[in-house]
C-alpha cells in the first residue's frame, strides 16, 4: 500500500508534468489565441510607402497622356474629359457601342473568367464612348486578381506611378505604354498597359496581377486588337 | 532523489508540449469568426437610403448581381463613406481582425474601385474582400478591431464618395455601390441579406423607400448586408 504522502507525491510531480507540457504549448503559440501573427499583407504598406517616394510619371507616350492625377494631365486632356462628361454618361445596350467593338474576340487566356454582366458599354453625352469587359482570375498569393479591358475614345489616363515602372514596348507586334507593378509579384498593386488606337485608346487595368501575367493578358490583347 | 522528481517532470512536460506536433488543424481555435457588414453611407445610427437592390448594373431594366447602391447624402460629391459592421468572435471579446484598405482601380475612364480586405489576426489569412466604387480612400492605414458577441459593432471612415463620370463608367448621382469579391467559398461562408433588400427589379430608382424598402438604420445589426463566417485559423495564410 502507497502511503498518502507517497500519493501526494505522485500527483504533485504528475500535476507539474501536465503543467509543463500546456505551459511548452502555450509558449510556442506565442501567448495565447490573441497572438498576432505576422501577415503575408503586412508587406503592402512598406512596399507603396517605398514606391510613392520614387519621382512620378508624368508626360505623354504614343499619343497618349498620362499622370498621376487629373489636376496633372496637360490642360487639352483636362478640357476634353470636361466636354465629354458634362452631358453626363450612362451605360448603353453593347450594340449600340459595335464600332469599339475589337476586330477580332477577346479570349484571355485559360484561368480568365469574365464577370457576370460584362461587358458593358458606355455612352457620354449621348455618343459611344466606352466598351468594357472586366475579368477575374487567381491572382498574387491565390487572392483573386482583377482585370479592366476598356476600348474608349479618350487618349488619356492617371496611373499614379513612378517613373521607373513605365515604358514602352512592343507586344505581339503593337506598340504600348507599359506600367509595371511596382514588385513582380503584383501584389495589392495596379498596373496597366495602353494601346494607342484610331478612335482613342485601348487599356488595360489591372490589380494584384503579376508582371508575368500583365503581359500575358497585353499579348492576348494586342492579337484581339491588331 | 524525490526532490529532484518535480522539476525533472516540469521540463519533461515543457519539452513535450513544444515538441510534440500539434494535430493537422493545429492553428485552428476552435471560435467561430464573423464579420456582418451594415450599410457605408453616413453617419452612426443615421437612416441609410437604398437606391438600388441587388444588381450588377442599375440600368433600365437593371442586371441581377450581389451589389447595392447607398445614396451618401448631402449634395454633390465629397461625402464619407465607411467601413462598418458587427464583428463576431465566438468565444471572447478580442483583437481578432485586421483591415487593409487599398485602391483596385483608379482613373477618369473607369469607375473606381476600392476594397478593404479583411484578415484574421490569429493566421495572419485574408478571409474576406468587400468592395466599393465610385469612391476614394482618405485613409489608407491598416487597422485591427475587436470582435466578440453579435453586439460588438465597429465603424471607420475610409473615404469620400466622387464623381465618377467617364468614358466608361455610366454614373447618375453620388452614391457608393457595394459589393464582395467572392474569396476563399469552401471555407468561408458568404451570405446576403436578400429577405431584408429588394431585387434591382423590385426598386432600381432612388429612393427605394419610396417603394417601401428602407430607410435603413446603418448601424443595426438588423440590417446586416453581407456576412462572411468561418473558422478561425482554417487556413495558415
Amino acid at each position: 500500500m502507497f502511503s498518502r504522502v507517497r500519493i501526494i507525491s505522485i500527483l504533485l510531480v504528475a500535476a507539474l508534468g501536465v503543467s509543463g507540457f500546456f505551459a511548452g504549448r502555450y509558449f510556442l503559440a506565442g501567448g495565447g489565441s490573441e497572438a498576432q501573427q505576422p501577415s503575408p499583407l503586412d508587406q503592402i504598406a512598406p512596399r507603396q510607402t517605398e514606391e510613392a517616394a520614387e519621382p512620378r510619371f508624368k508626360g505623354e507616350l504614343l499619343g497618349i497622356a498620362l499622370a498621376p492625377s487629373m489636376d496633372q494631365l496637360p490642360l487639352e486632356a483636362q478640357q476634353a474629359q470636361a466636354r465629354l462628361t458634362s452631358g453626363g454618361c450612362v451605360g448603353i445596350p453593347v450594340e449600340q457601342a459595335g464600332a469599339l467593338n475589337a476586330p477580332r474576340p477577346l479570349a484571355l487566356p485559360d484561368g480568365y473568367v469574365l464577370k457576370q454582366g460584362y461587358p458593358q458599354a458606355t455612352a457620354c453625352s449621348g455618343r459611344p464612348s466606352g466598351l468594357e469587359w472586366d475579368f477575374t482570375v487567381s491572382g498574387a498569393q491565390n487572392i483573386p486578381a482583377d482585370v479592366t479591358v476598356i476600348r474608349v475614345i479618350t487618349r488619356y489616363a492617371t496611373p499614379d506611378a513612378a517613373a521607373s515602372r513605365v515604358s514602352v514596348q512592343t507586344i505581339n507586334g503593337r506598340q504600348a505604354v507599359v506600367v509595371t507593378p511596382a514588385t513582380p509579384d503584383g501584389l495589392a498593386q495596379r498596373s496597366n498597359a495602353f494601346f494607342p488606337e484610331p478612335f482613342g485608346m485601348t487599356a488595360i487595368y489591372a490589380f494584384n496581377l503579376s508582371q508575368e501575367e500583365l503581359l500575358k493578358v497585353a499579348v492576348a490583347v494586342a492579337e484581339a486588337t491588331q | 532523489m524525490i526532490r529532484w522528481l518535480g522539476p525533472t517532470a516540469a521540463i519533461i512536460g515543457l519539452a513535450l508540449g513544444m515538441i510534440i506536433p500539434r494535430p493537422a488543424s493545429g492553428n485552428l481555435t476552435g471560435a467561430q469568426l464573423a464579420v456582418a457588414l451594415t450599410p457605408p453611407t453616413l453617419a452612426s445610427g443615421s437612416s441609410a437610403e437604398l437606391n438600388c437592390g441587388w444588381h450588377t448594373a442599375c440600368g433600365s431594366p437593371p442586371t441581377a448581381g450581389t451589389a447595392l447602391d447607398w445614396e451618401d447624402g448631402g449634395t454633390g460629391f465629397g461625402n464619407p463613406w465607411y467601413f462598418r459592421g458587427f464583428f463576431y468572435v465566438s468565444d471572447s471579446v478580442r483583437t481578432a481582425y485586421r483591415m487593409y484598405p487599398l485602391v483596385n482601380n483608379q482613373d477618369p475612364n473607369t469607375c473606381d474601385i476600392m476594397t478593404v480586405w479583411i484578415t484574421e489576426i490569429h493566421s495572419g489569412a485574408l478571409m474576406a474582400i468587400p468592395t466599393y466604387m465610385h469612391v476614394n480612400i482618405t485613409s489608407s492605414a491598416n487597422f485591427s478591431w475587436q470582435g466578440g458577441p453579435w453586439t460588438v459593432y465597429n465603424s471607420r471612415q475610409i473615404g469620400t464618395t466622387i464623381d465618377d463620370t467617364g468614358s466608361s463608367c455610366g454614373f447618375a448621382g453620388s452614391h457608393v455601390h457595394e459589393d464582395h469579391t467572392s474569396y476563399r467559398t469552401n471555407v468561408v461562408t458568404i451570405t446576403r441579406n436578400t429577405d431584408l433588400y429588394p431585387t434591382a427589379s423590385q426598386c432600381h430608382t432612388a429612393p427605394c423607400s419610396s417603394l417601401g424598402y428602407g430607410p435603413y438604420t446603418n448601424n443595426s445589426i438588423n440590417n446586416w448586408i453581407r456576412r462572411f463566417a468561418w473558422a478561425e485559423g482554417v487556413v495558415p495564410h
